[in-house]
Parts: C-alpha cells; structure tokens; sequence
C-alpha cells in the first residue's frame, strides 16, 4: 500500500516535471547517498545537485529555489554537509518541497524504482557503484552496498522481500559474499572479472545493449562530478597513465567516436592520452565549468564540484638502488607510503641494456629490497655505476600498473653482500577443511610472491605472505572456493613467482615457473611439507600422503597389538 | 570604483542588445563594484539627478539609459587556467587545449552530444521558438543576430561550415564586435539541446577589459521566469 501511494507520488512528480523541472537536492557526507540519489535524479530526468561544504549548500539551497513552484526534493543523509538546509529551502517558499529524512537514502530510492533489477556493489570504495551507476540510472535499478560495517545478511534479506526480478552483483564485492547466500538471490547474475577496468567494460556493455551511443565518459572512478551519472552515456574508467589493451578494443569495436573529460577529476591525463593514440579517430572534449545564471550581465563560469569517492591511495616512495655484484642484480629499496600495491620496475643501463623485476605486491608501509636482474659488472667504473634510469609501475591492480615514474639514478653504488638463502617451492593444495590454499616450500631464507589462475577465465592472484621458510614448511593462504570451483582448480596450471632471501626485506633471489594446483583429499591428514612437488613436475599428486597414511595405519595397528599383548602379559592396563 | 567603471566603458557584454537595438529595455538597479569573478552588469551611462516638477508646466527631458537585458547572459572567461588538473592548488596536469584556436561549448544539457552537434541545421527564428521568452522581445534571437554568419571550424572530426550557422557577435572593452557566438544544436525545438560555440580567441579582451580566451552569450529568462538555469562548459582536447 505504502509503495502504491509512493508510486503515484513519484508519478505526480514526473507529471509537474513536465512542466518544471525537478530538482534533486541531497545533502550527505556519505558517497553511497551522493551516487544513489543521482541515479534516482537522473532516472526520472531531473536535475541533480549536492554540496561539498556549508557554503555551497546554502549557494544550492538559494539558487535552486527561486522559483517556488519548482519541484524540489529534498533528500538529507544521516551525515549531512548542512545541517539546517532544509529550513533554507523550506523559507525560499518552494510550494512543491518533497524531503526525505531520517531514513536510508538508499531504501528511499529502491522504493522509488520499480522492482526489476537491483544491484549490488561493494561500499568500501566509489570505483564501482560510480561505474555501474549510468546503467543503473537507465534501467532504474538501485544500487545495495554491502561491505565493511554493513550486514551482507540483511542486505540480501531486504532485495528479497521486495521481490526483484533479478539481482546483479557487480565488483569484487562477489567474493564477499558467501555462495550459499548469492545462490539464493533471483535471476542472479555476476560481473566479477578480478579487474575493475574489465569489470567496468563489462559494464558499458550492459548499458550499450539498452541503449546505445558512441559517445562515452572517461573517468578514474576516484571523483564523481553531477553529470557523471547520465542515462544517456556510460562512464568508461581510464588509469592514471594507462589503460588496459581490451579498453582500447572495446572503443573500437563499440564504435566509439567521442569521449568526454571532467577537468578536475583524478589524474588520467596520461591514460585517456595513450588511449587517443591507440584510437586516433576518438574524439576527447573536457567538461571544465558550470555557468550560473541571473546575474544579468557577464559572468564567470565556476569550477565544477569535484567530490572525492573513497578509493585506495597509491603511493610509491622509491628509496634507493644498489648493484650487488655476486648476485648480478640491481637492489631497488622501495617502500609503500599508500594503500596495497602492485609494482614492477624496469632499469636501463647505458651500454648495457634494460631488465625487468618480478611483479612485486606490497602491503601498506612495506619497505623491501626487490632485485632486477643484469650483469652490469662491466659499467662498474670507480666502484660505481654511472647511471641507470629506473621506470616504476604500479597500481592497485596486477593486471594495470596504470602509475609510472621515471627516475634516472647517477654514481650507483655497488654492493658485495652475500646471501646464502635457498628456498624451492614443492606443491600447491586447495584445502577444503580450513578454505586455504597450502603452499609447500622446502629450504631456508624468508619468501613472498604471487600464485596466478584462472578460474572459468577469471584471472585470480593469490599472494604468498612473507614467510621464513626453515625446512618443509607449509604456508596456509585463506581462500574462498565454490565447491564447482574447487574442482575446477583440481589440476589447474599456475603461474607461480617468488622472491626470496636471507633477510625477510631483503629478498634478491627469484623463482618463476608453473606447477598444478591440488585438492587435498578430505581424510588425508594435512602434514607440513606433504605432498611436495618439483615445479618442474617430477613426482606424483599427492602420493607422498598416501605413504605418510598408510605407515601411520600400520603404526597404530603395531601399537594397538603391543598394548593388547602387553595387557594381557601383566594384567593391568594404565 | 563601479560607477567609475561603468562611465569608462561599457562593460557589459549585453550592451551590445542596446547598440544594436537601439532599443532601452527595463532596467534593473546598476552601479555594481566590479571586481574579478563576480557578476557583471550593465553600468549606467547617466549619472544620477533629479528634475524638478510643477503643476502645470510640462518640463522636456532628454534622458539616455543603456540597459540590462533581461533575456541574456553573458560568460567569458580564461579556458588554459580552467583546465589546469590537480589537487587543491598544486596542479599537476593539463588537458592540451590550444589556445589559439578551438571552440568553447556552453549548454544546459549536463552532457553534450558531439557526436550529432554539426549535423542539425537550425535559425535564429527556430532558437525563439524554443527559448520562448525570446520571442517577440525586442532582443529576440532573431533581432539580435545573423541567421548564417559563422566562421569555419571543425568540431573534432567534424566540419561545420561557414556561413552556415546563427551567429551572435559581442563586444569587446573597445565597443568592438569580435566575440563569435555560433548557435548549434542537436534538437532544434529543444532548448537544453541547443549548443552555443564561443571561438576562442588568443589572448582576447573580454567586455570587463580583462584578457579572456573566449567570451560567449547564451539565453536567459532573468524576467518571466527566475529559475536558475545552469550552463555547462566544454572545450575541445587536442
């Protein structure tokens, strides 16, 4: 009954649209009320606006109400930027004022669209819900968070009682939520690639099936300007300094013709830039000011409102490089000042060549020492090298280190240090009793890398810890795999890289190669350095265990006679 | 320091309605203090006084106003300053736009179509018709421009012809006519499809006297109807 009326409320809006435009106003701190409320605004075709500060709230609440019969609603988050806003607007006379308070912002707009489609995304980060919210505003389908502080449970519980149609889970956020749960939401669908950039084409697809264009909007994710959210443009993620290949393939094979730019959002200059080099016919416009009216006479055009969505920081400090002789490597110090990071970095040396480093992972405030190979033993002139240029890449994603610096080193000192570490990788299992994968290692140093996969052509990555290896040692790795999943990683190759050394941030050495995932049967015991296997492929699946087992069996049964014996020699059983 | 202003020049954009009119038009107060950012408005060219009644005479008296139009808006502005890219004040990139050629965009829709933008044919009389305040008015499109005078110029990849588009002059400090308006549009009844190209120009000189890469003038009900009507700006990325 309540959604009837809400129905025909929303109804009588569009109807007074017609005549005057309505107007969206919301006034939150929070970025899920900020991008929720401009799908709402933009599905029906109003206008849409938010303040980042007190002063441009009153600026908005004045100058969107100067015509009181102006359909205006107001929509007040729980953390507002303004906290009397309301009572502006409300004193400007606005005789068709809808305020929403006092409730989630994100229910008030799922009650508002009709009950098709919804849509999940992770509320950590903006990246995704900005990403999916011009084809959310299309479709009219609203956007559920789930993610750190929020009930995944209730969340899903809601979609359900409201009886959608379907549900789309879009991001990483998939893996977040247990499948026993997902499996229980209707029509399910999931845009989960492992990369947000082939998450967000995904995306544009999605929105290009209903309706299509050849015009998009390229942006990082990390910003959100009012105008991103359009139904009649998707939004096209593009990297600080790059973009991904499929991205470019995806402008031409879509026939895209134009793109546009918001001055001011995050630094893609350099991307969208190779992006036109790669697509020369894409055209590139770049949205800079907004021009505000009734002054009567010249004006300014201001700035336009650039809100910062939560996203990860990435920040590289590149700390010093060395060349190690016996090693023949150079030794970059490197530490990250931001949130997780992936890294590789290239060196190129005068008359030497260039050489490339593993792709490191490095957690928040790691320093380490990561070490790419070269002999450069011939440009060691004084007991220095003259000059190397160091190219830094990095992102928070393996697939795009879409951050570059270029950094020419002069006098590079050189180094004798000596490390006697040796570390070898023996097998990789999928443990179904604790949900982690047990990677077995045999040797002695400390060690970190990456395991790479692809699970129904999902490319997952799954990192290795720092670890001090002594002897077999096992090093368990939580993840969650579908029972579906697990089989199909019974057997599956993966690419493995490891870096290791004697001291745990000092780690020079490398080793690359593919081994076979495992199951690790359920009534196997889980031994530390069980089932080991040359990365080379040398020794049978899970044959070791089977012995381990079998002597273990033939042990007990030993002991149980000696017992049995032994009682029945004295009499007495302690 | 306004009224100053206003008798050395006139400074508003607008003013070119009442030269080329020569029309007076409902004037609204002036005397604005003029200082870089804020509005501009039209300042009176006549200083203020009284005159004196008696019962029974009729006393002539000349008076000569310029006036605000109330059915315009003027913008101009710095487009390389604009597009400076960065965090707070620290700017780290800019978006290549040349400064001495291109167009800047101003329209009401939130996101142009360029795509489409050089492919519909439009007048003077069909933007009266969908900026219904215009028509009729003394300052009407029609009555304040030439229905195909444009310059040529290229929209990325496409060309709009010259002598093919409306076309809207404004002046300069000088009182000379040398801010190209080029009236475009993707729906020609619509007005938040209609686009208005500002030519850029190098080193210009705005109405105000100010250096300005472009200067542009759009539709605005500043008298009927007092709804904020929001225009957004674009340029083109090299």
């Amino acid at each position: 009954m309540a959604a009837n009326k809400f129905g025909a409320f929303v109804f009588a809006l569009l109807l007074l649209g017609m005549v005057f435009p309505t107007t969206v106003i919301v006034n939150s701190l929070d970025h899920k009320d900020i991008i929720s409320s401009a799908v709402y605004a933009k599905a029906y075709g109003g206008n849409f606006a938010f303040a980042l500060d007190p002063k441009q709230s009153v600026f908005i609440a004045g100058y969107y109400t100067a015509t009181p019969n102006e359909p205006i609603i107001y929509l007040e988050g729980k953390q507002p930027v303004l906290a009397n806003m309301e009572a502006i607007i409300r004193d400007a006379g606005v005789q068709n004022l809808t305020v929403v308070r006092g409730r989630s912002l994100q229910e008030f707009v799922a009650d508002a669209f009709p009950k098709e489609r919804a849509i999940i995304v992770g509320s950590q980060y903006g990246q995704d819900a900005l990403s999916i919210a011009p084809y959310a505003a299309l479709t009219k389908s609203p956007l559920y968070f789930i993610g750190e502080g929020s009930d995944a449970q209730a969340v899903l519980d809601s979609i359900k009682a409201k009886g959608y149609g379907s549900v789309l889970i879009y991001g990483s956020v998939a893996r977040q939520i247990p499948q026993s749960l997902q499996d229980a939401l209707p029509q399910k669908k999931v845009i989960d690639t492992g990369n947000r950039y082939s998450n967000n084409l995904q995306a544009v697809s999605e929105f290009l099936k209903v309706k299509y264009t050849t015009q998009v909007m390229f942006v990082s994710g990390k910003t959100f300007e009012k105008s991103m959210v359009d139904t009649n443009y998707p939004l096209v993620l593009a990297g600080r300094s790059d973009v991904l290949s499929e991205t470019s393939q995806f402008i031409k094979d879509n026939g895209i013709t134009a793109g546009v730019v918001f001055v001011g959002d995050e630094d893609i200059v350099d991307g969208v830039t190779k992006l036109r080099a790669q697509v020369p016919s894409l055209s590139l416009f770049a949205k800079f000011g907004e021009g505000f009216t009734g002054s009567k006479g010249g004006n300014v055009p201001q700035p336009l409102q650039i809100y910062r969505l939560p996203s990860p920081e990435i920040s590289l400090e590149l700390i010093n490089m060395s060349y190690n002789i016996p090693l023949k490597a150079f030794s970059l110090r490197v530490k990250n000042t931001g949130d997780f990071a992936a890294l590789s970095a290239g060196l190129s040396v005068p008359g030497v060549g260039s050489s490339d480093s593993l792709l490191v992972l490095l957690d928040p405030g790691t320093e380490t020492s990561i070490a790419i190979p070269m002999d450069a033993s011939s440009a060691i002139s004084g007991g220095k090298i003259a000059q190397g240029t160091l190219t830094a890449r990095y992102g928070e994603d393996t697939r795009l280190l879409d951050n570059i610096d270029t950094v020419t080193y002069k006098d590079i000192p050189v180094s004798d240090y000596k490390d006697s570490s040796s570390v070898s990788l023996g097998s990789i299992v999928y443990n179904p009793e604790t949900k982690a994968f047990e990677v077995a290692f045999d040797g002695d140093g400390y060690v970190e890398g990456t395991i790479r996969f692809s699970i129904n052509e999902v490319p997952v990555t799954i990192r290795i810890p720092n670890s001090k290896i002594s002897g077999p040692t096992a090093v368990s790795i939580k993840y969650l795999l579908s029972q579906d999943e697990q089989n199909f990683i019974d057997s599956l190759p993966a690419d493995y890289s490891f870096r290791y050394g004697a001291k745990p941030d000092v780690l020079l050495f490398e080793s690359r190669g593919t081994i076979k995932t495992t199951i690790k049967s359920s009534i196997i015991p889980s031994l530390p350095g069980s089932g080991a296997e040359n990365g080379a492929g040398g020794q049978n699946d899970g044959g070791f265990p089977w012995i381990i087992a079998i002597i273990a069996v033939i042990i007990a049964v030993a002991a149980f006679a000696f017992l049995k014996m032994k009682k029945g020699g004295s009499g007495e059983f302690e | 320091m306004g009224l100053e202003v206003g008798k050395m020049r006139i400074i508003s954009i607008l003013a070119v309605f009442a030269v080329l009119a020569s029309v007076s038009y409902a004037a609204l107060p002036v005397n604005a203090t003029v200082t870089a950012g804020t509005p501009l408005t039209l300042t009176s060219s006549a200083t203020s006084g009284t005159v004196g009644a008696w019962g029974g005479n009729v006393t002539p008296v000349n008076l000569v106003i310029n006036s605000s139009t109330l059915h315009w808006q003027g913008f101009f502005g710095n487009i390389t300053g604009s597009l400076g890219l960065g965090y707070g004040t620290s700017l780290l990139k800019k978006w290549t736009i040349s400064t001495a050629a291109g167009q800047v965009y101003a329209s009401q829709a939130s996101v142009i179509d360029f795509t489409a933008l050089n492919s519909t044919s439009v007048t003077l009389a069909n933007m009266d018709s969908a900026f219904s305040f215009l028509s009729g008015a003394t300052d009407s499109a029609a009555n304040s421009g030439t229905n195909t005078n444009n310059t040529f110029f290229n929209i990325s990849h496409y060309q709009v012809p010259n002598n093919t588009r409306p076309t809207l002059f404004t002046m300069n400090s000088s009182g000379a006519l040398v801010w190209e308006t080029v009236v475009l549009t993707t729906n020609a009844s619509d007005s938040t499809k209609y686009v208005f190209a500002g030519l850029i120009s190098n080193n210009g000189v705005a109405a105000d006297g100010t250096s300005a890469d472009f200067q542009i003038m759009v539709p605005e009900d500043s008298l009927g109807n007092l709804a904020a009507t929001t225009y957004y700006f674009y340029g083109e990325v090299r």
